[in-house]
């Protein structure tokens, strides 16, 4: 006697995939049936003047400190706010106590009214936060400094803080136009320095994004949107030595509060490959603090600033 | 008659134990709901309890823990389903590089562009049934299928489908937010596990688990060779398929939640056996319930950390199990030597 019959083996054979298909179609099913607010949300309450806030991102730490002087208000900023590496905000950081990593309980447990959250945040918090009627400012990654002027209107909105924000944009603006008044004889010169940022990560930014817009308005060029490149692109050793711009923009952020200072001796430096570039030869691998390179707030302007600087310095 | 008693009780006590596990779990967070205020809302819910703390309890941690307990039994039961199938004790997932698959098939469906809840768990499921396919294939190359050619296939499946994963993060990188949505996932963990990804587990889960056991005395014939489990009436070659459609759909289902996650399904099928005896009909449930209470006990303990550190289970898992997998290869391999 066997353990199974022809019959239910051939029946099998059919039941077994149609009920793995049918799982999945269920898993799929449910899983959207379930998703999100879907299963008992609270409404969201929007407080027009904020009092409770909690900031997930740098960038949001940034704007927070600088558009709301009564930090009774501000709950908590992230573990960044303290990292001179990551931040410009470091000194006003300490005159707010709490500290957030972008767990959600951690954030739930403070009662925040407004979350401060990059768009970026993992979307199983978003979700979370929808479904307990927190309201949530989503703060995009800015590509231009128009956008960080629109970024900065935006959550002086959300914060009651609007006469701030306009503040904050002019303040920008003004530092902005000394910078473009100094480089103005370069405007358009062909000869101005062709610059690259030069990332540990690999990736680096191109056309359409702040970095080259800081390029340019420092009066120099964007080596890699003159290539055509746009967005975030990689970047190996190889592709450097081909492009051979005139300044390198060394960044070595790290994540551990070490930042380190950086110079013409950083890594680039002592590869035997990065002396073949002309920059390395030169001695214009430019170190600027990773904050202002990281920034996408108003702190662009330090970027733009320093970057100003440098390129004006000329090779020695 | 009394060994299936026993096994019994030994199952029920495995869910109850799975039962405390999971609201003794949800009592580890952060130190803002302390554990004995969080059980304590548990069997008297306070009027004064604040929204919050309700909210961490049973929208946070309920669903997470839930989710973590699915995870855990998908991957037990997989395990021990392997380990009949390949009648190998060092068969699993993640070493015969079905989790690896799995992730493949999910991190493709996130950079294509596929809503998350509806892609990814069938992307996962087919990137584990093509991975275990492909292992089985290869380890069955010149004949039936030693420890060393099944592990060095799986290592090469599992070496190829991370690679191809890793090209597939590079090519998303350009896309800065796509890039860390796949990396994140990638990396695997349960923070912001919602009843959507309980959802979404459960029904693949539950129907592996169900057809697995329809095969459990067939796996039992199996374990004394496949010449003689044809003889005793087992169409092997369908069962073969069927077992390895159906540790894809479990292990698929778990990698879409949680990500890949190894070790788990090999230490949770031996520790069963142990208790209960080689039977597939007590060691399938039992490896699930084993499976879920590893499972819990490995995020409780990366909540309990989290804020100094970001453990995630997967990282506990490997550190647990690796050393477990390296003892039981020792002992295979002694077990080989003519004393």
């Amino acid at each position: 006697m066997g353990l199974l019959s022809g019959g239910r083996t051939r029946s099998r054979a059919v039941a077994e995939p149609l009920a793995c298909v049918l799982a999945l179609g269920a898993s799929a099913a449910l899983g959207v049936w379930a998703e999100g607010p879907r299963w008992a949300p609270r409404p969201v309450i929007e407080n027009a003047r904020p009092a409770r806030i909690v900031s997930l991102s740098v960038a949001s730490d940034e704007l927070a400190l600088a558009l709301v002087p009564d930090r009774a208000r501000i709950l908590a900023l992230t573990r960044f706010a303290d990292d001179p590496g990551a931040s410009n905000e470091v000194e006003a950081a300490r005159t707010v106590q709490g500290r957030v990593t972008a767990l959600a309980e951690e954030v739930l447990a403070l009662g925040p009214d407004l979350v401060l959250a990059p768009r970026w945040s993992a979307p199983e918090l978003m979700a979370l936060l929808a479904h307990e009627g927190v309201a949530v400012h989503a703060i995009d990654t800015p590509s231009s400094i128009d956008e960080v002027r629109a970024s900065i209107a935006g959550l002086g909105a959300a914060l009651d803080a609007r006469p701030h924000a306009e503040a904050l944009v002019h303040a920008m603006d003004a530092r902005l136009a000394r910078v473009a008044a100094q480089v103005a004889r370069r405007a358009g010169d062909a000869r101005a320095p062709r610059v690259v940022l030069w990332s540990d990560s690999g990736v680096t930014p191109a056309g359409g994004t702040l970095f080259c817009e800081a390029v340019e308005r420092a009066g120099a060029r964007c080596a890699l949107a003159e290539q055509g490149a746009r967005g975030y692109v990689p970047l190996t050793l190889e592709g450097l030595l081909a492009l051979d711009p005139d300044v390198v923009v060394e960044a070595r952020y790290r994540a551990d509060g070490r930042a380190r200072p950086l110079g013409a001796d950083a890594a680039l430096a002592e590869l035997p490959a990065g002396r073949g570039l002309r920059a390395v030869r030169t001695g214009r691998v430019l170190a600027l603090p990773t904050a202002h390179v990281l920034s996408t707030t108003h702190h662009v302007a330090d970027l733009v600033e320093g970057l100003a600087r440098l390129v004006a310095e000329g090779p020695p | 008659m009394t060994r299936d008693r026993s096994a019994l009780r030994l199952g029920l006590l495995g869910l109850l134990g799975v039962a405390a596990a999971l609201v003794a779990s949800t009592a580890v967070g952060s130190h803002a709901l302390p554990f004995g205020r969080a059980l304590s809302l548990w069997w008297a819910p306070s009027p004064a309890a604040r929204p919050w703390e309700s909210a961490i309890l049973f929208d946070v941690r309920l669903p997470r823990a839930v989710v973590a307990a699915l995870g855990g039994a998908g991957l037990g039961l997989s395990g021990a389903a392997m380990q009949g199938l390949f009648r190998n004790a060092l068969a699993e997932p993640g070493v015969l590089g079905v989790s690896s698959g799995a992730t493949l098939g999910a991190v493709l469906a996130i950079y294509a562009g596929s809503a998350p809840l509806l892609a990814v768990p069938g992307a996962a499921f087919l990137g584990a049934l093509a991975s275990a396919s492909l292992v089985h294939r290869l380890a069955h190359v010149g004949g039936l299928p030693s420890t060393s050619s099944l592990l060095l296939a799986g290592v090469a499946v599992s070496g190829v489908a991370g690679a191809l994963g890793s090209l597939v993060l590079t090519l998303s990188v350009a896309d800065w937010e796509l890039g860390r949505q796949i990396l994140s996932w990638m990396m695997g963990g349960l923070e912001g596990r919602s009843w959507s990804h309980a959802a979404l587990a459960g029904p693949p889960i539950a129907v592996g688990f169900g057809l697995l056991m329809l095969r459990s005395r067939e796996l039992d014939a199996l374990a004394l060779g496949e010449d003689s489990a044809a003889s005793l009436g087992v169409d092997v070659p369908a069962l073969r398929r069927s077992v390895l459609a159906l540790t894809a759909l479990t292990t698929g289902a778990t990698v879409a939640v949680m990500g890949a996650v190894g070790f788990l399904g090999l230490m949770a099928p031996h520790a069963v056996r142990a208790l209960v005896g080689p039977s597939h009909r007590a060691v399938l449930p039992g490896s699930a319930l084993m499976g879920a209470l590893g499972m819990l006990g490995a995020d409780a303990l990366c909540r309990s950390v989290s804020g100094s550190v970001d453990l995630r289970p997967g990282v506990v898992m490997a550190l647990l199990g690796g050393p477990f997998f390296l003892a039981l290869m020792i002992r295979q391999a002694r077990a080989r030597i003519p004393s």
